[in-house]
């Protein structure tokens, strides 16, 4: 989509300008901010021309950056995120930060202080989340892509949920500086986009070694774009037997439904020339995803936002000492939320808990991750649904289920790369597959999913056709 | 036999965090915990997890350069530091006094 806008560039800020008033009429709640005087700086560059929007966790110097929490309502960076310095220099242009689930922590998109985020294909329905804004406006064809970031699926799934692509590369190929630190080893940058190619056209722009980002690393003989080739055919691929099989106590009609899409969908994989095998991993292992990602995450976080006091940035609380005045910015900054999960974060780094709780986790993480890259000494790549079944209605009582659909995780604990691309359609509402493989073989998990994406016809998706 | 976890506990840990929670929010935590907790039971029951190294980042392929040590940075202006601040005074944000 981005070769195709480019070609239709006149005077330069047309898309920027047209992104704008898209923006400002749309009735998603996607945005905390719309940048109106968001313009082109320079012409000639890779970018130039073409708008996009950045997840509100990104450091934007001199524009509010929320994170989607009243404890940052008013906070305005001083400096860029290395992401958007890089997508500056390349002349892409930001016109505006999205909403998100407050400080990264949720799955739906309804928890950021401006409220929830519609879903583009049925306002009913949630997006999703963390990166909700960002998928929903691409989904609708505001902007042709997005920055998002990917803890535990915050990218993934949302692309799921909205019917888009949605991309986080190996950990570290994108530099987090500037990103703010949610759970930091889980932590990735990525990206929302209608399409494979346009996946791999932005992160080639923002990818590479960053000074201020340990770790990131030199990914410059990696070029994804040039990699992407028609007609591969001798590709591997596994999926897990106990995620795939439909019986979950408690199962959705729909989550039949999006089970059913998913084995059509490996069958036109197959005949792309793919081998794909089913592989059986212990029902036990799998079960402890959910809270090993949930305590790891909720440790992590609770430390990395210990600095949300309120003195130097942020809302000043209200007292007459520092603690008071920190207390009071902490009880009414964070949703009650976040304030259980930092409860739990807290409860697990204690001396007497950690054994049990944080390091039995990560434990857990190192059992799973040795029996992926295990299997990807065997396999390309590993193909899954992207979620268990579309976007719930925002009223719905969620299935048991959901609690443990937390199997995107396993690209965070491993740092593999992970892309949703979207296969189909249940009850109106698009689902997607997720392909995870190997770290630091990016290029061949994105050649495998163009491919995927070539048969299965749903590139350049948005909510107003462009199909 | 002592209950793990109790209002009590919740409540010294919202202190310790910095912020108050209601007694609704307690009693959800507590279901949360005790269901973590069920979790955590079946973890400690795979096999041999307890020879199992901890893994705290994605990987072990970091690639560390040495820096020269005449590279320095240019520093923040103060000005851009305390712009998100609400009580400064001069180069200082003002805070009431902790020290006695």
């Amino acid at each position: 989509m981005i070769d195709t806008l480019k070609t239709k560039l006149k005077t330069g800020d047309e898309l920027i300008n047209e992104s704008i008033i898209k923006a400002k009429n749309s009735n998603l709640n996607a945005f905390v901010t719309i940048i109106n005087d968001a313009k082109v700086e320079d012409k000639d560059l890779v970018l130039s021309g073409i708008p996009y929007v950045a997840k509100d966790n990104f450091s934007t110097k001199g524009i509010l950056s929320t994170a989607s929490s009243n404890s940052l309502k008013d906070y305005i960076p001083f400096f860029d995120a290395t992401a958007i310095k890089k997508l500056k220099e390349t002349g892409a242009v930001n016109i505006g930060k999205t909403v998100m689930d407050e400080l990264g922590m949720g799955e739906t998109g309804t928890t950021g202080h401006t409220g929830a985020v519609k879903n583009p294909w049925d306002n009913e329905r949630i997006t999703g989340g963390s990166s909700a804004g960002s998928c929903a406006a691409v989904a609708a064809g505001i902007v042709p892509f997005a920055l998002g970031s990917d803890t535990g699926g915050s990218i993934r799934k949302p692309s799921s949920y909205c019917g888009v692509v949605g991309y986080k590369p190996t950990y570290g190929m994108i530099s987090r500086y500037g990103l703010f630190a949610l759970a930091s080893s889980f932590d990735h940058v990525g990206v929302i986009t209608t399409s494979v190619k346009d996946a791999a056209l932005v992160v080639d722009t923002i990818k590479g070694i960053d000074e201020n980002d340990m770790t990131s690393w030199d990914s410059s003989n990696i070029n994804l774009t040039s990699s992407l080739t028609a007609n591969i055919k001798t590709k591997k691929l596994f999926y897990i037997k106990e995620i795939c099989e439909n019986n979950y106590s408690d199962t959705l009609d729909e989550t039949t439904k999006t089970l059913e899409l998913f084995n059509e969908t490996l069958n036109k994989v197959r005949t792309l020339g793919f081998t794909v095998d089913e592989i059986s991993i212990d029902k036990t292992l799998l079960n402890a995803i959910y809270p090993a990602y949930f305590t790891i995450a909720s440790a992590e976080a609770t430390s990395n936002m210990a600095n949300l006091t309120g003195m130097i940035f942020g809302p000043r609380g209200k007292g007459k000492t520092a603690e008071e005045m920190m207390f009071d910015h902490r009880t009414n900054g964070f949703s009650p939320l976040i304030k259980r999960k930092f409860i739990i974060g807290s409860y697990v780094l204690r001396a007497e808990n950690i054994d049990r709780y944080l390091f039995n986790s990560a434990k857990v993480r190192k059992i799973i991750t040795d029996k992926i890259s295990d299997l990807f000494k065997t396999y390309d790549g590993m193909i899954l649904p992207a979620s268990l079944s579309p976007a719930p209605k925002a009223d719905d009582k969620l299935p048991v289920y959901l609690k443990t659909e937390q199997y995107l995780a396993i690209a965070n604990f491993g740092g593999f790369p992970s892309i949703t691309i979207p296969s189909g359609f249940v009850n109106n509402m698009p689902v997607g597959i997720n392909i995870t493989g190997n770290i630091k073989d990016d290029e061949n998990l994105l050649n495998i999913a163009y491919n995927i994406e070539n048969i299965l016809g749903y590139k350049n998706q948005t909510t107003k056709g462009g199909k | 036999m002592t209950k793990e976890f109790t209002k009590e506990t919740i409540n010294e840990l919202a202190s310790t965090l910095l912020f108050a929670i209601n007694d609704d929010e307690v009693d959800f935590l507590l279901e949360e915990l005790e269901f973590l907790k069920s979790k955590m039971d079946a973890i400690s029951n795979i096999e041999n997890i307890q020879s199992v190294e901890v893994q705290t980042h994605p990987f072990d392929l970091y690639e560390t350069a040495l820096r020269e040590d005449d590279n320095s940075e240019e520093g923040t202006a103060i000005d851009l530091l305390l712009a998100n601040a609400k009580n400064i005074q001069n180069r200082e944000i003002e805070v009431p006094k902790v020290v006695g």
